[in-house]
């Protein structure tokens, strides 16, 4: 399966998706007008990996900001990997945040306490 | 409610950091966004003022985009944009037209939504984003309860009659520096 690689603007993030590593990795800002455009092309990598998931799958989340239609998309991409972690594989979400970021650190508690998959918060 | 308009056109109220008259197109947005976030590297220090408040104008901004119709499009002066800065904190203001029984909706969400307390509004928050639909115009149904959030719920609208079919929505969201 081939990665997935998308470079950043300053209206959206930079992702690069390693199906290999099992390493999805999210950075930059998320605020495009159609986040459901913008996150198509994730959605379709990401159900396309799951069909054979590595052992170990993690997530990595360095963002700066993203606005409410972006956090949707992103929620709606993390749900998919809740049966993989119910069948058995690791599946690992890791939010980072800036130490005085307080609403980096609001929206990963948020997305914690919605997701029914492992969740650390990381402050760098 | 015209005096308050002039109050904002004359910077009465606050030193106009920037301020927009025209039509809410999605490359104007985009450039009143990448315009204030240069403003604010000079003129605000708080890197967390300075996200909370870009945060709170993409909210503003796309949820106008969202909402907009042939009427918003092809009026001039159907969107007016400021953001002053003042000595305790930073007054966001937006006005656009809107169709008087979207606009009731609205009023009765922004009712609801101030009236609740910080963990009554955080499940909101987590119910809307957790079980919510993506509406038809691409909108999350979150931009309020983020906005309200972002703010700690220091907020004003007022709605100005125009005619039978619209009228003009007033917000203000003040952020705290």
């Amino acid at each position: 399966m081939k990665n997935l690689f998308i470079e950043g603007t300053v209206r959206t993030p930079h992702i690069f998706l390693e199906a290999d590593k099992g390493k999805l990795e999210f950075s930059g800002r998320s605020i495009p007008e159609n986040s459901i455009a913008f996150y198509r092309p994730v959605v379709e990598w990401v159900e396309d990996y799951l069909i054979n998931p590595n052992e170990i799958t993690t997530i990595i989340i360095k963002l700066e900001y993203f606005n409410t239609s972006s956090s949707k998309s992103l929620l709606e991409i993390f749900k998919k990997f809740e049966s993989t972690f119910k069948s058995g594989k690791k599946v690992l979400v890791r939010w980072f945040y800036e130490q005085e970021d307080e609403d980096m650190q609001e929206s990963g508690e948020d997305f914690r306490d919605i997701l029914k998959i492992p969740f650390e918060l990381i402050v760098t | 409610m015209l005096s308050q308009l002039l109050k904002y056109e004359r910077g009465e109220i606050g030193e106009i950091m920037f301020s927009y008259k025209g039509n809410p197109g999605p490359g104007i947005i985009h450039l009143i966004l990448q315009l204030i976030e240069v403003k604010l590297d000079f003129k605000e220090l708080n890197p967390k003022t300075r996200k909370r408040i870009i945060i709170v104008l993409v909210e503003i901004l796309q949820n106008i985009l969202h909402h907009k119709d042939e009427f918003t499009m092809y009026n001039f002066d159907s969107f007016i944009f400021y953001l002053f800065r003042r000595e305790t904190d930073y007054l966001i203001v937006s006005g656009n037209y809107i169709r008087k029984e979207k606009a009731s909706l609205l009023m009765d969400k922004l009712q609801n939504y101030t009236a609740l307390s910080d963990r009554d509004l955080r499940d909101e928050y987590l119910n809307t984003l957790g079980n919510g639909v993506f509406s038809p115009e691409g909108g999350a149904g979150l931009g309020l309860l983020e906005i309200i959030r972002k703010s700690g719920g220091n907020l004003e609208n007022h709605l100005i009659p125009v005619n039978d079919d619209y009228c003009f929505f007033l917000l203000e969201v003040k952020i705290a520096s």
